[in-house]
């Protein structure tokens, strides 16, 4: 028997960009105004009347090879044993080398608790046998999560029948946050046309 | 492999949730296998682990009413989530669902009632006692009773509030007719030719099960009368292979994912239906068994009639291709089940009643009404209020007076001795807002006003007296929403804590006014309270009792009936609730008030704009609900200003950049707002947001950062951007002469750097 291995598949043909995952965050994870757990990246492409635009919720991969984790200093970042990489608030010194590290720019400093801050997978409910607050609240049905070990659950199931993608491959990270349908502009593209972050 | 441990308590909720799911066909992603997570229903406190109270309600963000958890710890609202019991919106919510919690907690809400201590407007107060704001309240209302006027009373509701019966009672029992839905703005256009074509207000579009969907100008990826419930069924159609086709003069979020994007030119939606009916009966592609049983035209004098809006002829006045409009119209008529959608893009126009019933025409001619995957009648339950019922007043308000409210007061043509607004904001909502606050600050005009509401907004800034209204998470009410799953719902708005401060909810106010005021008003609010009130809607539902009535609603939120399944053609046994019983394409009514009994598209003669000029529309944010959520820090932070939406020709043609301030200027006046420079927007037309922009309403709505209880108001990040521009500043009262919504959308402007 494998160990449960979580990951997060957002399908985009069903995204419509609408921030609920985002706002969701807000409320569950008490994210202060200026940061952000998760976001929805927008990105046009395209010239009139053959314009279009898409869609990316971003939100930590949880990395099977993460970065962060080699670089902390003081072990305040660590994977736990289903994939999920947690900061110790305790062990924290706030010194951004993870910050700098992560290359999908999914980290904070808190402007309040001046300690590293990020998407946990909202832990505390995965660890209730709750699904993560923007995967119960997506209006679409756009995000699954789940055990990938796990060949008969939704999320493998879903992964076995499609093409996906993950953000930034070369970097040998292993992100764990799987995309249908992504747009190769907002795969490679961190920033938002009118929202997003400070 | 390790088995997540399900209680039986939670597999039960599983399987509950599954209802609505399975009812989809292939779902919402993960639900209801053993060793899944739990798709909602509980949530748990993140510094206990411990589960949190949940309160199941109604959201009342916007008119869907989706299903909610609110989670309580220690006595704060802490949480919202979608209710899973509610197959409305199975169990999810969207941002602006979310935000409710800061609807609750923001530091500007008002908390206490307040006496005007400066001129209207100055926005200097002095806390009172309820007991002195009621006493004069009802004091005034009392003797306006009492004189025989009670038209003296002029009402006005929010935009969801007005769906409220409760507002309506208080209206009708103190004897005004004059009560005014502010929601008259944006809808009536649409429901009026409803109403007139097939006796309903709304269509229930059948997404899920359509092959195609063609949608005039809808924005449902980002708003939507019944925002969730709709686009959880669009994205299952279109899933399912569903094509969507998108006319709009703007690439709105739902444009830019549609297979096909055609920029048509502002309020010209009319004309190109009208063109595509002609296409399907000159090319035999009509229902023709619908249109001979159903409707009230014959199909030769129907083919006669369509004849002269030729797809050239459209093409010309829309910009669309006329082998688009004629290519579009047969996809519509031979990829059935088939349905149009509709709203303020198209109708908000001066001539909206006729461009709506020209859409829905499309859909009569094809015989995709009320069918699988079509365009079908609402199912509700025809809730009934406890008696004793206040009679009706003989001579409403209609939609037409209510936008032209306050330039008939300002004539003198409407006279006011009292206003009441209750979460009503037309010194905002309205076209011409400066009008109406120019109105509402004048004595002479409104010699009274108390605002029930819970900010100090842009018009209750200008009242005499506030009273502060709890927020829909503090407040009871009952409602039959229709659902997409095509059976009647019913759905309790119950407080999930309690009323902040002292405000008190709409409800609890109109009682005790109608206690203090009486003279007779008193005895149609004999039911003592809401609670008692929404008991005695419930047990007059049918099978709701059976299930529990009132009691199951307060645990679950939500009712229909268990063995409801959804029925289509009900016009085939009921017929449809117009004169003749029939589709009404010929309208007598429309042809007695002296407009075209046949859906016609007026000359553009009189909306035309010059040569050198723009058309500006306005549109609504996916995380805003017209100007009722920007007071919420999850929301503004989200969306917090407005740029002009510029195509790059028409840029450069005027040295326009990204990011340079640019001067839009209208009959009314000009406004100036940063450029926004996209490929997603016609040439001629430019688009601004309309939910920002507020000069009232709190600090947050502002864009200011403040000092409170919450740090989060230190780091309102946005200050240094601004809060964007008000357009209806710029937008001059134009009003359908049918449908009363004003002409919004298409207005000529001029564009120039600022």
């Amino acid at each position: 028997m494998s160990r449960v291995r979580y990951g997060m598949l957002i399908d985009l043909r069903r995204c419509t960009g609408c921030n609920a995952c985002a706002v969701a965050c807000k409320a569950e994870n008490a994210v202060p105004l200026g940061r952000w757990r998760g976001w929805v990246k927008v990105v046009e492409k395209g010239v009139y009347p053959h314009a279009s635009r898409s869609f990316l919720p971003a939100i930590c991969n949880n990395c099977e090879n993460p970065i962060c984790v080699r670089n902390c200093p003081t072990q305040a970042t660590y994977a736990r044993e289903d994939g999920i990489v947690m900061v110790d608030p305790h062990r924290c010194i706030g010194c951004k080398y993870c910050i700098a590290s992560c290359p999908y720019d999914v980290r904070y400093l808190s402007p309040f608790k001046k300690i590293v801050q990020k998407c946990l997978w909202c832990n505390h409910r995965v660890d209730a046998g709750l699904l993560p607050a923007c995967v119960q609240t997506c209006p679409t049905g756009a995000m699954t999560f789940g055990d990938v070990n796990n060949p008969i659950s939704e999320i493998s199931r879903l992964l076995a029948s499609n093409p996906v993608q993950v953000l930034k491959p070369e970097k040998d990270t292993r992100p764990h946050v799987f995309y249908i349908a992504a747009d190769m502009v907002a795969m490679r593209t961190m920033g938002t046309p009118w929202e997003g972050k400070e | 492999m390790p088995v997540r441990k399900v209680s039986r308590r939670t597999f039960v909720k599983l399987g509950s949730a599954g209802v609505g799911i399975a009812a989809l066909g292939a779902g919402l992603g993960a639900l209801a296998q053993a060793d899944e997570l739990a798709p909602g229903g509980r949530t748990v406190s993140r510094t206990t682990g411990g589960s949190r109270r949940a309160i199941a309600s109604a959201c009342l963000q916007c008119p869907a009413r989706c299903g909610i958890l609110g989670f309580v710890e220690e006595g704060q609202l802490v949480k919202i989530e979608g209710n899973p019991k509610d197959f409305h919106n199975q169990g999810r919510l969207c941002a602006k669902g979310q935000a409710g919690v800061n609807h609750v907690y923001n530091p500007d809400r008002l908390l206490y009632p307040m006496r005007r201590a400066g001129s209207r407007g100055a926005n200097l107060w002095q806390r009172v006692s309820w007991e002195e704001a009621l006493q004069e309240v009802a004091a005034r209302l009392a003797e306006l009773h009492r004189s025989g006027n009670p038209d003296g009373l002029l009402f006005m509701a929010g935009l969801f509030e007005g769906t409220q019966p409760i507002v309506q009672r208080f209206a009708r029992a103190f004897g005004t007719s004059r009560l005014c839905q502010e929601m008259h703005l944006f809808q009536s256009n649409k429901a009026i030719a409803q109403q007139l074509t097939w006796g309903s207000s709304q269509e229930i579009n059948d997404v899920a099960r359509s092959r195609y969907i063609l949608n005039f100008g809808v924005n449902p990826y980002e708003s939507h009368a019944l925002f969730v419930p709709f686009v959880q069924r669009l994205i299952e159609g279109r899933m399912k292979g569903a094509r969507l086709v998108t006319l709009d003069p703007r690439l709105s979020s739902t444009a830019a994912k549609s297979d096909e994007w055609l920029p048509i030119r502002p309020g010209t939606d009319g004309v190109v239906a009208l063109a595509m009916a002609n296409v399907i009966m000159q090319k035999g592609l009509h229902d023709l068994e619908f249109i001979r049983r159903w409707t009230n035209i014959g199909s030769a004098q129907l083919a006669e009639y369509l004849a002269t809006f030729t797809p050239v002829m459209a093409g010309e006045i829309s910009d669309l291709s006329p082998a688009s409009i004629e290519r579009i119209a047969i996809e519509f008529a031979t990829n059935k089940p088939s349905t149009t959608l509709s709203a303020g893009g198209a109708t908000l126009h001066a001539h909206g009643v006729q461009a709506e019933r020209a859409v829905a025409l499309l859909n009569a001619v094809t015989g995709n009404v009320d069918v699988p995957g079509g365009y079908c009648l609402p199912r509700t339950y025809q809730l009934a209020e406890p008696e004793p019922r206040p009679p009706e007043p003989g001579q409403a308000l209609s939609p037409v007076q209510c936008s032209r409210l306050f330039d008939e007061i300002q004539e003198g043509k409407i006279r006011v001795e009292n206003l009441m607004t209750f979460m009503a904001n037309p010194a905002y909502s309205y076209p011409d807002p400066q009008l109406t606050g120019r109105v509402l600050a004048d004595p002479n005009l409104v010699p009274f006003h108390v605002a029930v509401d819970t900010y100090v907004t842009e018009t209750s800034v200008l009242a005499d007296i506030i009273l502060p209204a709890a927020t829909y998470l503090e407040s009871w009410d009952i409602q039959s929403t229709p659902s997409y799953e095509l059976v009647p719902q019913v759905s309790l708005m119950q407080p999930v804590v309690k009323p902040l401060g002292e405000s008190i909810a709409f409800h609890d106010i109109a009682i005790e006014l109608a206690r203090r005021i009486g003279g007779g008003m008193e005895q149609y609010f004999d039911f003592g309270s809401m609670e008692a009130y929404v008991l005695a809607t419930a047990s007059q539902v049918p099978g709701l009792a059976e299930a529990g009535g009132l009691k199951y609603l307060k645990e679950n939120g939500h009712w229909h009936g268990p063995d409801a399944r959804p029925s289509y053609r009900i016009y085939e046994s009921e017929g449809f609730r117009t004169p003749s019983g029939k589709f009404e394409i010929i309208s007598k009514a429309m042809e007695d008030k002296g407009f075209s009994a046949l859906p016609d598209f007026p000359s553009l003669a009189e909306n035309r704009k010059k040569e050198e000029q723009l058309m500006l529309v306005t549109f609504q944010w996916n995380v805003h609900t017209y100007g009722r959520t920007a007071p919420s820090m999850w929301l503004s932070e989200i969306v917090h200003e407005n740029p002009v939406w510029i195509h790059p020709e028409t840029a450069e043609s005027l040295g326009i950049s990204k990011g340079d301030l640019v001067r839009v200027s209208s009959e009314l006046g000009d406004l100036t707002a940063k450029a926004w420079v996209t490929q997603g927007i016609h040439p001629d037309v430019i688009a601004m947001g309309a939910c920002v922009g507020h000069w009232e309403s709190g600090r947050v709505a502002q864009g200011k950062a403040f000092e409170s209880k919450d740090p989060n108001t230190r780091v309102i990040w946005w200050q240094k951007h601004g809060n964007g521009t008000h357009p209806y500043r710029i937008i001059p009262l134009k009003v359908d002469p049918i449908g009363g919504s004003p002409a919004w959308m298409g207005l000529p402007v001029t564009l120039a750097k600022a």
